[in-house]
């Protein structure tokens, strides 16, 4: 019987169910009164975590090759997602079809916390299902950068909002426009700062081995923090923290410290999910609800149709660009793995109700937004993915000839694109790499600088899993 | 042949050279212009000089393997446009309505063989191999280490058992490597 449900319905629904059992029994005994998930946990207690183990083990090579596409989804991607939603759904309202009037700017403020793809529902149904490396980057990615724009776009929304329609001049669009750019390079700046700075302390921790996963989870936890205080994107910055430390921290600490970051970080994150889920599914019961079916239901159909537009816009526009093209099942499981999940439920618990009178609908919409996405779209993809026939993820170690053989390659290939005469990609990570070894590494890293330390590492990841064979075979 | 008019791309030449290779005639003319600004003294060819002039390639450790394989096609020290667009015709995004050969992944593959390969033996020797990790590593990594690199880098492709890795060795040690993206420049139109 478990193992069926198991293959059936992924764990994050489980959670929610669970949640909503546990939230309908406490409602019934009156045992306690449960604060529900506020927005202030989740922020600061729940959310990191989860990010952090997201930046920490990201495929750097993977993110970065596909930065251009994973920025366009992100960010264009949102704001067309936000933009339209609201015009649409404001549009509808004129009709009364709601039964009351809806002011164009709370409906905007609606659009825009419903329209961000969730960074923590897409890891929890993307973890289970293993889609191919460069469809999983690019919905992941997608989820994590797209929070900047987030941010900004509901606190400015929020700010137009207490502003009134009417007072509105271009001077607050242009000022909308900049404090985008602010909010998420101010962001990742703060992240890579507190990245270079923990992977510096590593550097100096030889002696005292025991504190030196205390560190990365710490410096993280404050470059999040940092960046919040100036209402930066949290999100980002630990994200980049994580993107930018990982390089020298593994170079830095002892193979034991390493274990411990890396099932510390798993162990956080997988915790944090539990918990954000169940708490989801226990608020269900507890929020005040404001049942609008047109409401609903209209959400529903523009968060979708809308994604799917965006997402075939959006994928034409990049497969111009990319050797490796979009294909149809990519775009099909792009626009279906855009899921909504806590972000959402905790951007519009945090409306003030007293200002926005419409605050209680919202929150209703949203979380049947959340339960759908989670539940038909969570529990469909699996067996969507396997009709058809999505490539799937292949664990894989590399080999030494791999790594060898695929070094060689990019450097063919930054070779042949400097003869070309073309700025690519490759050639700024060649330019970064070659800054790295000349001046970053030195400094970061404690042991003479090597500059090509995968090789090595390769090698001596081979060396190490043969000797631990023999060992088991003795 | 000083003159510059006699330089000048024919239409002749384009729809020969789009045959051969599958790349647009806008990226031909790209490929030309680039040609042209390479070619410092007006020859109509290319000479070693030319393409180490290039600042990113004079730096790129494998740089001299890569101006290597563009003189493999020609006798003489020279390389003209044709032969230029033909190894970088190798590079082209393989699109599976369009066949050529130039762009398979055999292909693809056969040149980053010959980055090894210098003496064109159709194997890769331990010595070989050694050469194009000194090169990558600069000094920084003892010869012990990088011997044993080597060593295992044989040992892993090596199925005949003669201490060196043949084309078709190369190539299945390569099987799950994604040789068609990895390989591939998106060119300017």
């Amino acid at each position: 019987m478990t193992p069926k449900i198991a293959h059936v319905f992924p764990e994050s629904c489980m959670l929610i169910v669970l949640g909503v059992i546990i939230g309908l029994l406490l409602i019934y005994t009156q045992a306690a009164t449960v604060s529900p998930l506020t927005a202030d946990v989740f922020f600061l207690y729940l959310l990191p975590p989860i990010i952090l183990d997201a930046g920490y083990f990201m495929p750097n090579r993977l993110f970065f090759d596909n930065l251009f596409t994973i920025l366009i989804f992100a960010v264009i991607g949102t704001i067309w997602n936000a933009l339209m939603i609201g015009i649409s759904m404001y549009a509808i309202s004129l009709t009364n079809l709601f039964g009351m009037p809806v002011p164009m700017l709370h409906m905007f403020l609606f659009s825009s916390l419903i329209s961000a793809v969730d960074p923590v529902a897409v890891l929890a149904v993307f973890e289970e299902i293993q889609v191919e490396e460069v469809l999983y980057i690019l919905v992941f990615g997608e989820s994590l950068l797209n929070d900047g724009v987030t941010v900004v776009l509901y606190h400015l929304f929020e700010g137009y909002s207490e502003v009134g329609e009417d007072n509105i001049k271009a001077v607050d669009i242009a000022s909308g426009v900049a404090s985008f750019l602010l909010v998420a390079l101010g962001g990742t700046a703060i992240g890579i700062i507190w990245g270079f700075l923990t992977a510096f302390i590593t550097r100096l921790t030889s002696e005292v081995r025991v504190i030196e996963p205390i560190f990365v989870f710490v410096m993280a936890y404050l470059a999040y923090l940092n960046a919040e205080i100036f209402h930066l994107s949290g999100i980002l910055s630990i994200t980049f923290c994580g993107i930018t430390m990982k390089n020298y921290t593994e170079q830095n600490v002892s193979t034991k410290s390493h274990t411990t970051i890396k099932y510390g970080l798993k162990m956080l994150a997988s915790s944090s999910e539990t918990i954000i889920f169940m708490f989801l599914g226990v608020s269900t019961i507890q929020s005040n609800h404001d049942w609008n079916t047109w409401f609903v239901i209209l959400t529903i159909f523009f968060c979708s149709i809308y994604r799917i537009l965006g997402v075939l816009i959006f994928s034409a526009v990049c497969n111009r660009f990319r050797v490796k093209k979009i294909g149809f099942v990519d775009k099909f499981v792009m626009s279906y793995g855009g899921l909504r999940g806590a972000v959402a439920f905790a951007l519009v618990i945090t409306i003030d109700p007293t200002a926005i009178k419409l605050q209680p609908m919202f929150l209703t919409a949203t979380i049947a937004m959340v339960y759908f996405t989670v539940f038909v779209q969570g529990i469909t993809i699996k067996p969507l993915v396997q009709l058809l026939g999505v490539k799937k993820a292949e664990k894989r170690t590399l080999t030494m000839n791999e790594r060898l053989h695929e070094r060689v390659m990019d450097y063919i290939i930054a070779g042949i694109e400097d003869v070309a005469g073309k700025q690519g990609n490759r050639r700024w990570r060649n330019k970064f790499k070659r800054f790295n070894n000349k001046y970053l590494t030195p400094f970061l890293v404690r042991d003479k600088n090597v500059i090509e330390p995968k090789l090595l590492e390769t090698y001596s990841n081979i060396k190490m899993q043969e000797a631990m064979e023999k060992l088991h075979n003795n | 042949m000083g003159n510059k008019s006699s330089l000048m791309l024919q239409e002749q030449d384009i729809r020969d050279i789009q045959a051969e290779t599958g790349f647009l005639p806008s990226q031909i003319e790209r490929l030309y212009s680039r040609f042209t600004s390479l070619d410092k003294g007006d020859s109509g060819t290319l000479s070693r000089e030319d393409f180490l002039r290039i600042p990113e390639l004079a730096i790129n450790p494998l740089g001299d393997r890569i101006v290597h394989a563009f003189f493999k096609e020609s006798e003489d020290d020279h390389v003209n446009f044709r032969q230029f667009v033909r190894v970088l015709a190798h590079f082209r995004p393989i699109k599976t309505s369009q066949d050529n050969k130039l762009n398979a992944r055999e292909e693809k593959l056969r040149f980053a063989f010959k980055m090894y390969d210098l003496d064109d033996d159709e194997r890769i020797s331990r010595e070989e191999l050694l050469a194009v990790l000194h090169m990558m590593v600069g000094e920084n990594i003892s010869d012990d280490q990088l011997n044993s690199i080597a060593e295992r880098t044989i040992l892993e492709a090596d199925r005949d058992g003669d201490q060196m890795i043949s084309f078709d060795e190369f190539c299945s040690a390569l099987e799950r490597t994604d040789v068609e993206q990895k390989m591939s420049i998106k060119f300017l139109k």
